[in-house]
């Protein structure tokens, strides 16, 4: 008879829970990587930031180790599975995978997990900022390294029912239910085609096409007009820029106060006004920790004498846009408009040419946009640099595997799948192993290896543009590449 | 395959057991002195404290991973089938062995002769096509007193004379023997099977960051050549067909959520089988999802995607019973209409599951195909889905 091996690798990636929860996820941290936040003006001219520099504006001060906690521990998204439910799938994290700090129910519970009971009573389980906010990198989770591993391929809707299997008993079903309903609600829109890349910016609109902007109550039928079906895709930036950067999201378009923009991630469950002030009053704790974050330390040899030489490169081609690093680092806080940068039009232009303005309308009528406000530029925010090395895949779309390939645009893959050899990181591309196929999503053999193929023929996912390293000798680059793990 | 579609398998295999059970109980009109399924649904609710977890990779076996884990909380044998006698009779059949663990394998047991680590819970039915009957009965006994019980060498379980043992007499682990009767019905069948197992974890993809175990492991066996001999009263009739075998141990899901599940077993002609799941809310709520898998002649396995196949209950027989329905998966080219052998079950309450074989005929792209398969259906599906 048969001695069959199982891998298992796939089995141990996800189970039903997990997936589950993935697509609520989302919902969490969309406010950090998708569209913006917002003022109170109605004028659709208030919905647009200029190109060039993003001043500086006030913060509310906070503390970053309440704001630890207040991230690990606290019930910001109050909607998810019943605990009864989670336990019965068996889904318990390895111990290696839990993060200190984490109080109560939530010390036994993956990183991604935050538990609380409901107002009815029910121990609830939900999907935290973690979700999209933390990843491993060489072995090590990383907390604030965006995930860039999340499938959402999947149709959030049979994920969320599936979770039900699980669920008993009436006030726990109820819970289920608020949760499940929500996820169908927004699962038409938070469906991508590539496995990897992030739905975050439909999602929060999504969400705001079901509430009622004034008093944030939830409607099952569609208030506004939803987005688009098919998301943008948008890679998951690493928190650690936030300490620099004067605005959020890579159309510029988080303006004012970062700490209240950041709390759109709640909108999948936060259903009133009085809901969302609460969770706004450690907000600004939240955002000062992650403005704290340092990038990690790159954890392999590095040749000091070649970054020196790259340094004066990456002075040279680099840092008019990107910054200086350093002793005296300095940051420019620029957006750089599409005719420049020329990269994927899609996101910034979708973003400025009227298709959201309802959106940003939504933003400025709401709690939310109070003091802060949504307003995109017609550019992309050129990003600080630091831990780049670990931030792979490269863009805001996420479509370039390796900082290598950045740096040479006739390098780019097409057409390319990520390995899934482990360590999958590339220390002399620096970025993802990947495979370079010669077709793409139309040639894939089967609806497996189609999810897998970053095509970057498809809308919203070319790799052009930012082609400022073809100009480089081959030393220079390579310089260039060693000097960026320094960072 | 992925692991919410494993979870969703096996969990699929079980619904039978708690849907049937409590049907048939109300059809045969015996008392029953406790709700079996809440009292079950109780019993393992309490945890998996003391057993294994299956949170490591498994290297699927045989005939050993025919044989029982004791070390895990639950386990499930589940064949389900269709078989033809030479005059043309037509039989489905299931037989499910539910193995509950009530004291963990370190734990003391108690000196009592009645005292016992496991539950087991059987069950048989039987489509007799001809003569319109559907026969189906339940057991469940203590592992004690030789009431009941299983063993991984020689793999076998048993409940009374229900009985799934590996032919020790033929090559390794090639043959099972099923064995099972309920009053002047007897079903006995030698089983092959001609594919390698379906198990999940097979195929690429990425960790999700989030590194979650595994409740349980399981596979299938799509596609298993079935001989033997049917008896109905004084009747015997030489039979051969299909079978399908689920398998799983570990905190194998029940259907006491708040959503249950339908199966849509599919065993083509042309070697393939394919596999439709339908999620339902049991309050009614919510639209019903469908999911899918389809495997080839050679045993490989692939999902079909979310949305990718459609059902359609096309009649009832009378007003309660479902019996005849369209099957598609557009993508693939496939279109098949099922049709119950029986539709009708005894029952004067409201149906809560049906659960029988059904004829398939229809087209793969454009061509005439047929086959056989079987239909699950969770409690409440007569009403509150089966479109």
């Amino acid at each position: 008879m048969w001695n069959w091996p199982l891998t298992q690798r796939r089995l141990a990636e996800r189970s039903l829970l997990v997936r589950a929860l993935l697509a609520t996820t989302s919902a969490l941290s969309f406010a950090a990587c998708s569209p913006d936040s917002g003022t109170a003006e109605d004028r659709a001219d208030a919905f647009r930031s200029p190109l060039g520099y993003m001043a500086p504006e006030p913060q509310r001060p906070g503390s970053p180790a309440a704001g630890y906690d207040a991230l690990v521990n606290k019930a910001y998204v109050t909607c998810g599975i019943p605990y009864a439910a989670y336990k019965r799938s068996g889904s318990f994290p390895a111990a290696e995978r839990r993060l200190p700090g984490r109080t109560g129910r939530n010390a036994e519970l993956p990183y991604n997990l935050t538990a609380h009971v409901s107002r009815s009573g029910v121990e609830v389980v939900a999907f935290n900022c973690l979700t999209c906010h933390a990843a491993e990198f060489n072995g090590q989770l990383i907390v604030g390294l965006g995930n860039e591993s999340l499938d959402f391929t999947r149709d959030a809707r049979t994920v969320a029912e599936a979770a039900g299997t699980n669920v008993a008993g009436t006030a726990e079903t109820a819970e289920w239910r608020k949760w499940a309903d929500r996820m169908a609600a927004i699962a038409p829109y938070i469906k991508t085609d590539t496995i990897g890349v992030n739905p975050a910016v439909n999602l929060t609109w999504a969400l705001f096409a079901h509430r009622d902007a004034r008093t944030l109550a939830w409607s099952d039928k569609l208030l506004i007009e939803p987005p688009p079906e098919k998301p943008l895709p948008v890679s998951v930036p690493p928190w650690w820029r936030m300490k620099k950067k004067n605005t959020m999201f890579y159309t510029a378009a988080g303006r004012g106060d970062h700490a209240r923009a950041m709390i759109l991630a709640s909108t999948l469950c936060t259903d009133s006004v009085e809901e969302a002030r609460a969770i706004d009053a450690y907000a600004p704790d939240i955002r000062a920790y992650i403005a704290s974050l340092e990038p990690p330390k790159y954890p392999f040899d590095i040749d000091r004498k070649l970054a020196d030489q790259g340094r004066g490169v990456f002075l040279q081609h680099c840092s008019a846009c990107h910054g200086t690093y350093g002793a005296d680092a300095t940051y420019p806080n620029l957006v750089v408009g599409l005719d420049v940068v020329g990269t994927d039009p899609a996101l910034a232009r979708t973003a400025v040419n009227g298709e959201e303005d309802r959106f940003f309308r939504w933003m400025a009528q709401s709690f939310y946009g109070k003091n802060s406000r949504l307003a995109p530029a017609p550019g992309y925010v050129a990003p600080p640099l630091d831990g780049v090395w670990a931030t792979a895949p490269y863009l805001h779309n996420g479509s370039v595997p390796t900082i290598a390939a950045l740096l040479e645009s006739a390098k780019r893959p097409k057409y390319w799948v990520r390995s899934v050899e482990s360590p999958g990181f590339d220390p002399r591309a620096l970025g993802w192993k990947h495979t370079e196929l010669l077709y793409g999503k139309a040639g894939a053999a089967d609806a497996d290896e189609r999810k897998r193929i970053y095509d970057t023929t498809l809308p919203g996912y070319s790799n052009q543009g930012h082609t400022f390293g073809d100009v480089l000798a081959t030393a220079e680059r390579a310089a260039v590449l060693e000097y960026l793990k320094t960072l | 395959m992925t692991t919410i579609t494993k979870a969703l398998i096996a969990g699929l295999l079980v619904i039978a057991l708690i849907g049937e059970r409590t049907a048939f109980a109300q059809w045969n009109s015996q008392p029953v002195a406790v709700p079996i399924g809440e009292a079950l649904a109780a019993l393992l609710q309490k945890g998996a404290a003391g057993y294994a977890s299956t949170d490591r990779a498994w290297r699927y076996t045989f005939p050993r991973d025919y044989g029982v884990h004791p070390d895990h909380r639950t386990e499930l044998w589940h064949f389900s089938g269709s078989v033809v006698s030479r005059q043309g009779r037509r039989f489905g059949f299931q037989v499910g062995f539910f193995r509950i663990g009530v004291i963990p394998p370190g734990a003391p047991a108690g000196p009592s002769a009645w005292a016992t680590r496991n539950l087991y819970w059987a069950q048989f039915a039987l489509d007799d096509a001809a003569s319109n009957r559907f026969h189906a009965s339940e057991r469940i006994e203590r592992a004690a007193m030789d009431l009941s019980g299983a063993s991984s060498s020689p793999p076998r379980v048993w409940v009374g004379n229900w009985v799934m043992e590996v032919d020790s007499a033929d090559a390794p682990g090639a043959v099972l023997r099923l064995d099972a009767a309920i009053d002047e019905v007897r079903i006995a069948l030698a089983l092959r099977s001609a594919k390698p197992p379906v198990a999940p974890a097979v195929g690429g993809g990425r960790s999700s960051g989030s590194g979650q175990p595994n409740p349980f492991h399981v596979y299938l066996m799509t596609r298993l050549v079935a001989t033997g001999t049917v008896h109905i009263g004084t009747e015997r009739f030489e039979v051969e067909g299909r079978a399908w075998l689920d398998r799983a141990w570990g905190l194998v899901p029940l259907p006491w959520g708040a959503v249950v599940w339908d199966r849509f077993l599919v065993q083509l002609d042309d070697g393939r089988e394919l596999m439709a799941l339908r999620l339902r809310r049991r309050d009614g709520g919510g639209n019903p999802v469908i999911t899918g898998m389809l495997v080839a002649h050679d045993g490989s396995s692939r999902m079909l995607d979310d949305g990718a196949v459609d059902i359609e209950l096309l009649e009832r027989d009378g007003t309660r019973f479902p019996s005849r329905w369209w099957l598609r998966v557009p993508g693939e080219g496939i279109e098949l209409g099922l049709t119950a052998y029986v539709a009708e079950r005894k029952t004067r309450l409201s149906m809560r599951s049906w659960a029988g074989a059904v004829d398939v005929g229809g087209t793969s792209n454009g061509r005439p195909i047929r086959g056989n398969g079987y239909v699950e259906l969770a409690a409440n599906a007569t009403t509150a889905g089966g479109t």
